[in-house]
């Protein structure tokens, strides 16, 4: 398990993971990186990539767009109603539905949570020494690779950690968690616009290439 | 500062470290194990042409448009391994009893090469050609990475198995355009010593069409039996673990397993 969480700690570098991290992180900044929002995410992430190993969450490409439609319409019900007030010059635009609703610890958190398995889905691992190993054997063994498993995934999901409680140390701005919220969830907008063009995998391949 | 904000600090700062830690400690252990194995020169076991590239066989057409095919069907299969005439080899006690051996399971015939483009550094043009030898069969792409990092254990499994036994097929499927020119392939073998066949598997139709799941891993080696039986497989990179696995197999079924 410590091993597998250190070949994910060290695979952060690589850009493979990012087609998880992006959504996440942004459901995190945009609930305010609550505690709870935190741990949802890192549950699914957890989660989403032992159902991933044991090949008991796959999706074929139209399931793939359908739920990057679903990602994106959750993305863009947090960005679109604050943008009149963006263009007003409002001090918060924080005070829409999508973001009350976020911002309630548990139901953010099971949201987010859920956006987790369900990106972790879309996932096209570089795939290292001890999740080679996860990835062979959890289809027959599903139980004896979930410490593994779960190390790995804990690795990967350092880099949210450290946004969720950066954001909680500088305690920023209303305005600036704001405009980070919202920059977050256009991310995650394109990020599921890619997964819905069928170009995500080109991107993310993209994305490694340049990353070595 | 409030408590939570002093216990979000302690976090990042546990979080920084952490990270600065795995950063920090990153390739110590790059090196595998099996590099003292490696002989400096690579001489292959069965050279073949350097450049040309083979046009596929009716064979290969064969299996790219019969579903039925004998490859694709596991009864008619069976009967085509009863009539292929394998190398005659005692087990070697060894080689079967070596506790790296993993379970070897007969997973019935491998698939067929779905289109595929050609052959390079190989005169065979078909796994059917291969038969009688244990085979590894590696999906690869010259610009994944972890796949470069499978190479020199590859090349040192060649050196120590190659021959009337045992065969490498590398199957590139490319991930990016640029990695569809034959040339470049052929440059990038040259400079990983892959001395073993190459086949083109450019638009990925063998690629899917082995991993099921509707996923396709780079790198994953398939073992093959003498009989063409699927009997291993492995995602990713080896490490040291997975390259002792691998080895203990291929030696174990060229043994007899």
């Amino acid at each position: 398990m410590i091993d597998a969480f250190v070949e994910g700690g060290r695979s952060i570098v690589q850009a493979c993971h990012l087609v998880i991290l992006v959504p996440v992180a942004a459901m995190v900044l945009a609930a305010r990186a609550r505690w709870q929002v935190m741990v949802g995410a890192v549950v699914g992430i957890v989660v989403g990539g032992w159902l991933f190993a044991t090949r008991w969450l796959v999706l074929d490409q139209a399931q793939i767009r359908w739920s990057g439609l679903l990602v994106g319409a959750l993305a863009v019900a947090v960005v679109v109603p604050a943008l009149p007030r963006w263009f007003e010059g409002a001090s918060s635009l924080g005070d829409t539905a999508a973001i009350r609703t976020l911002g309630q610890p548990w139901v953010g958190a099971s949201l987010t949570a859920l956006v987790a398995i369900v990106v972790t889905a879309w996932w096209r691992p570089c795939v290292g020494e001890h999740l080679g190993t996860i990835l062979s054997r959890a289809p027959d063994e599903p139980f004896a690779q979930l410490p593994a498993m779960v190390g790995f995934m804990l690795g990967i999901s350092v880099p949210l950690v450290a946004i969720g409680l950066l954001v909680r140390v500088l305690e920023p701005g209303r305005r600036s968690l704001d405009l980070t919220s919202y920059a977050a969830a256009g991310l995650g907008v394109l990020s599921a616009v890619a997964v819905v063009a069928g170009r995500q995998a080109d991107i993310v391949a993209r994305l490694f290439e340049w990353s070595q | 500062m409030n408590a939570q904000r002093l216990a979000a600090l302690g976090g990042l700062g546990l979080v920084v470290a952490l990270v600065v830690g795995l950063i920090a400690t990153n390739g110590d252990d790059d090196t595998p194990a099996t590099e003292a194995t490696i002989a400096d020169s690579a001489s292959p076991a069965e050279p073949g042409s350097d450049s040309a590239v083979s046009e596929p066989t009716d064979t290969d057409s064969t299996e790219t448009n019969s579903i039925d095919s004998d490859s694709a069907d596991p009864d008619s299969a069976g009967a085509e391994s009863t009539d292929t005439d394998p190398v005659a080899t005692e087990p070697t006690d060894a080689a079967l009893s070596d506790p790296n051996v993993p379970d070897l399971p007969d997973r019935g015939t491998h698939l067929p090469l779905l289109e595929i483009d050609g052959w390079l550094q190989s005169d065979v043009e078909s796994l059917e050609e291969l038969r009688g030898k244990v085979v590894a069969v590696q999906f690869w792409t010259f610009g994944c990475v972890n796949c470069r990092n499978t190479m020199q254990q590859n090349v040192a499994l060649y050196e120590k198995y190659g021959g009337d036994d045992f065969e490498i097929v590398g199957i590139h499927a490319p991930e990016f355009d640029f990695e569809r020119d034959p040339d470049r392939i052929l440059e990038s073998a040259a400079e990983q010593n892959i001395t073993w066949p190459i086949v083109l598997d450019t638009e990925k139709r063998t690629f899917h069409s082995w991993q099921e799941g509707r996923r396709g891993f780079w790198p994953r080696v398939y073992l093959l039996d003498r009989d063409g039986n699927v009997r291993y497989d492995r995602i990713g990179e080896y490490g040291d673990s997975g390259f002792e696995e691998l080895d203990a197999a291929v030696g174990a079924l060229i043994a007899g397993a």
